[in-house]
């Protein structure tokens, strides 16, 4: 009976310790992250991406951290890994995106992203991404259109009318450019690019 | 000659990778179609030059490709004689990214495949494979590529080209400065008017205006070519010319207007000179190219 308590205590200690030591992993790899330490911190996912429950939170916290150290290549096979552990997950889909147009590879990250708006219609965070890849692309009308419905759902944000406002110069209207980035100080006074577009 | 094309398309596409199953979603289909005209002048010989080709690019996403074309033309010369030529381009490309590089890599394999009625069939039967290596940084200011091609023609000659490319943009992407080597060697002097090789360059300045009213070009380019070259497989333009004679310079203007988000045309004028070498001959063609792009 003795060595049965002795040894349930010994379990449950060493488990204790076991997840002491995981919560420990992740907070030293989130303030490896925020002191520019990416590859330590994405060092400390590695463990953690190959068992317990948290392995896609890992998965996909790995595929951030090298796309932040500029490891394109292995952001994208984590968040195609992370993918794989859940096929449903919008923050594998809008994680893979960022790689995807760090290499200009618009068209595949679009890809991406309208797999999320399929499902979710209104993400403004697939939008976002999906406006800079038609901004890569240079399809003004395409953002113009885009980005003015954006704005007409979220009419507080200025990112969508910056977006309009560089759709209306490249397409040279500049009258429409003008106004739109005007709305953009409305919303964000100091706004360096619509100030300098203003000014010229 | 159809099914040894599309069994070449099929190996060419195989070796690349492009042919990965894929939803038609992840396609995009861009065609162009394309018109010359060329009128020689100084030449006792030629007299006229027409073409007109149809080219159709088929990417899948950003990293695999294929390109068809098909052409036909008719070179009339004085007198009344006239030269028919059809010629088939089949390209495939695929980019690699590697991290280490600040760029995508991109190999590419195109075949061109040429008949005509030439009585003496010199310049019929011709085929050409090209590789080539190129490389682009994220940024498009730096460009290079390295290309080959290897053309047999009938009556005991094969032609080698190698093609170094430098490619520069500054101002922000508005300029785009391309200079590229042509090195010709000929394995039999006596069938390339008695040259063993010939080189020139090739150097292109483009630039992309602020948007404006609606007859004002989106992009213009100048070009022209410096050297001599003959028997030049030019796979940018998907050509060939293996019915010229010996090219000594070109100097070209052309300008790109956007019909619409999907839709351009380009007009180009210029001239080349050109040297017949056995005949001791000089003349100019002096030609007109347009071609309207759509993307579907």
């Amino acid at each position: 009976m003795l060595k049965y308590l002795v040894a349930s205590m010994m379990l449950i200690m060493a488990a204790t310790e076991a997840g002491a030591g995981n919560v420990s992993a992740w907070s030293d790899s989130y303030a490896l992250e925020a002191n520019g330490k990416y590859e330590k911190a994405a060092a400390a996912m590695l463990p953690l991406m190959e068992r317990g429950d948290e392995k896609e939170l890992a998965t996909l916290r790995y595929g951030w951290l090298n796309y932040l150290q500029g490891n394109f290549n292995d952001a994208i096979a984590a968040y195609r890994k992370a993918l794989k552990l859940n096929p449903r997950s919008f923050d594998a889909r809008l994680g893979i995106a960022l790689p995807l147009m760090a290499q200009l590879r618009w068209k595949e990250a679009m890809n991406y992203l309208e797999q999320v708006l399929g499902q979710s219609p209104h993400n403004y965070l697939a939008h976002v991404r999906l406006m800079a890849c038609e901004e890569g692309l240079r399809k003004w009308e395409t953002l113009a259109r885009h980005s003015q419905t954006l704005a007409s759902y979220y009419p507080s944000e200025a990112t969508p009318l910056v977006y309009l406002a560089r759709a209306y110069a490249w397409q040279g209207k500049q009258d429409l450019a003008e106004r739109t980035y005007r709305r953009v100080l409305v919303r964000l006074p100091e706004h360096i690019e619509a100030k300098r577009y203003l000014n010229q | 000659m159809t099914s040894n094309i599309i069994r070449a398309a099929g190996i060419v596409a195989v070796a690349l990778g492009v042919c990965a199953p894929a939803s038609a979603a992840e396609w995009t289909v861009n065609s162009s179609l394309q018109t010359l005209y060329g009128n020689y002048n100084g030449s006792s010989q030629r007299q006229s030059m027409v073409n007109g080709g149809i080219l159709i690019h088929a990417d899948h996403l950003d990293t695999s490709g294929l390109s068809v074309g098909v052409n036909a033309t008719k070179l009339s010369f004085r007198g009344g004689k006239a030269l028919n030529q059809q010629s088939y381009f089949v390209s495939a490309r695929h980019k690699l990214f590697f991290d280490a590089l600040p760029g995508p890599l991109t190999l590419s394999l195109s075949g061109h495949w040429i008949n005509n009625n030439d009585v003496t069939t010199n310049t019929d039967n011709v085929s050409v494979i090209a590789p080539q290596l190129s490389w682009i940084n994220y940024a498009k200011t730096w460009y290079l590529d390295l290309g080959y091609a290897r053309s047999r023609y009938n009556n005991n000659l094969h032609v080698d080209q190698y093609t170094p490319t430098l490619g520069l943009g500054f101002r922000q992407g508005a300029d785009w400065l391309q200079l590229r080597g042509y090195l010709i060697h000929f394995s039999n002097p006596l069938r390339a008017q008695n040259k063993r090789q010939t080189s020139a360059a090739d150097v292109k300045y483009s630039h992309w205006f602020s948007p404006g009213a609606f007859y004002k070009p989106e992009n213009m380019q100048l070009g022209g070519l410096f050297g001599e070259r003959m028997y030049a497989v030019d796979n940018d333009a998907a050509a060939v010319y293996n019915l010229a004679d010996i090219q000594q310079g070109s100097l070209s203007l052309a300008a790109q207007w956007r019909l619409s988000e999907a839709s351009s045309l380009m007009l180009m004028l210029g001239n080349e000179r050109y040297l017949d070498n056995t005949r001791a001959e000089r003349y100019n063609n002096r030609f007109a190219w347009l071609n309207i792009s759509q993307n579907w």
